[in-house]
């Protein structure tokens, strides 16, 4: 069914199988979208979950001139962000208060090769993975942003402009600063 | 081409976003350069597994039933749980409200009592704002840190 008579069925008549479908629908582009910005799989369903209780008292409010994507891509970036951040503030005062020795030795990875075993391959990929995110996480937010919808998402320039609420051209000018900066971090992870 | 620009565009090269031009210098630099070659087969591990996160999503038929219960539970909480609170603290500051009311009003004995009780009620609701606020109109605005180093 169409998401406009769908977003119609949940405002008029607060109708749930109406939204459950919506769910259905969005369900891998909220995930994956949210999976771009955190650390383990389970996390990102966690956010999701967040994202279409959030999405559900937004409804009433939602322009219907907009595309439905546009808007769920938005409340995903921000709840993905604000989660970051409050994982950083509680993980600073965390530090603050038992750990600090005041070496500021920030934790070191290990790029794994990945030429062993079949069975050590999820162990080296998941190490690995947890280095990318990093890196990711290092990014400034905005082209964070931009570099996750386009590499998860395969949005082009324009969408991902729309979603930002950017021009074309910082997108493009976010995406290519975001890609020169992340290899360097990734450089860098290896090195230490 | 050198070692240094090879790697700094070493993603926009593997993402095939360089001109045509570019791409061929830095193919070239590849085949007389093994630290380049090796450091490129390293990024290209970490930023290939970008995809195979992309394809961990496995469809969860409990996703929407969960989001529906907490929708449910939310509405349930609402009307329990927040309603009563809402206004014992809205009596509760009435009262108080009535009190300095006829406090004043037994001190300023020619003050109109109509206005003064049109202030409180004033009072009133911008305590019950404060306390409860209408939901702010831009969390569907993308809000991101503009800081271009939060190191
Ligand atoms: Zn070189």
């Amino acid at each position: 069914m169409d998401d406009c008579i769908l977003v119609q069925k949940v405002i008029d008549d607060n109708d749930h199988k109406a939204f459950a479908e919506l769910m259905e629908k969005y369900q891998r582009m909220v995930v994956t979208t949210c999976r771009g910005f955190v650390t383990s799989y389970h996390e990102a369903e966690d956010l999701a979950q967040d994202v279409f209780v959030e999405l559900y008292e937004s409804l009433p409010g939602f322009r219907k001139e907009s595309k439905l994507s546009t808007w769920i891509y938005r409340i995903a970036v921000n709840k993905s962000l604000n989660h970051l951040r409050k994982k950083k503030r509680e993980t600073s005062i965390f530090n603050l208060n038992l750990f600090n020795k005041g070496d500021g030795k920030e934790t070191t990875f290990q790029i794994v090769s990945t030429d062993d075993t079949e069975a050590d391959y999820s162990i080296v990929s998941s190490e690995n993975k947890k280095l990318l995110k990093e890196a990711i996480n290092k990014l400034p937010e905005n082209q964070r942003v931009a570099i996750i919808l386009s590499k998860y998402q395969d949005l082009s320039y324009k969408e991902i402009a729309e979603v930002m609420d950017v021009s074309v051209s910082s997108v493009e000018s976010l995406l290519f600063r975001a890609k020169t900066n992340l290899r360097k971090y990734l450089v860098d992870y290896q090195k230490k | 081409m050198n070692c240094k620009d090879t790697n700094k565009f070493m993603l926009q090269f593997l993402d095939g976003e360089l001109s045509a031009e570019k791409t061929s210098e830095i193919k070239e630099h590849l085949m007389d350069c093994s630290d380049c070659s090796t450091e490129l087969n390293k990024v290209k591990q970490l930023y290939g597994l970008i995809e195979e996160e992309k394809n961990e999503f496995s469809h969860n038929p409990y996703l929407s039933s969960k989001v529906l219960n907490r929708i449910k539970d939310d509405k349930e909480q609402e009307s329990i749980l927040l309603r009563p609170i809402r206004y014992a603290l809205i009596a509760s500051l009435s009262t108080a409200a009535v009190f300095v009311g006829i406090v004043m009003g037994s001190f300023l004995s020619n003050i109109n009592s109509s206005i003064a009780q049109s202030d409180s009620d004033e009072s009133i609701e911008l305590l019950a704002d404060e306390y409860f606020p209408t939901s702010s109109n831009n969390i569907y605005d993308i809000q991101i840190d503009e800081t271009e180093n939060n190191k």
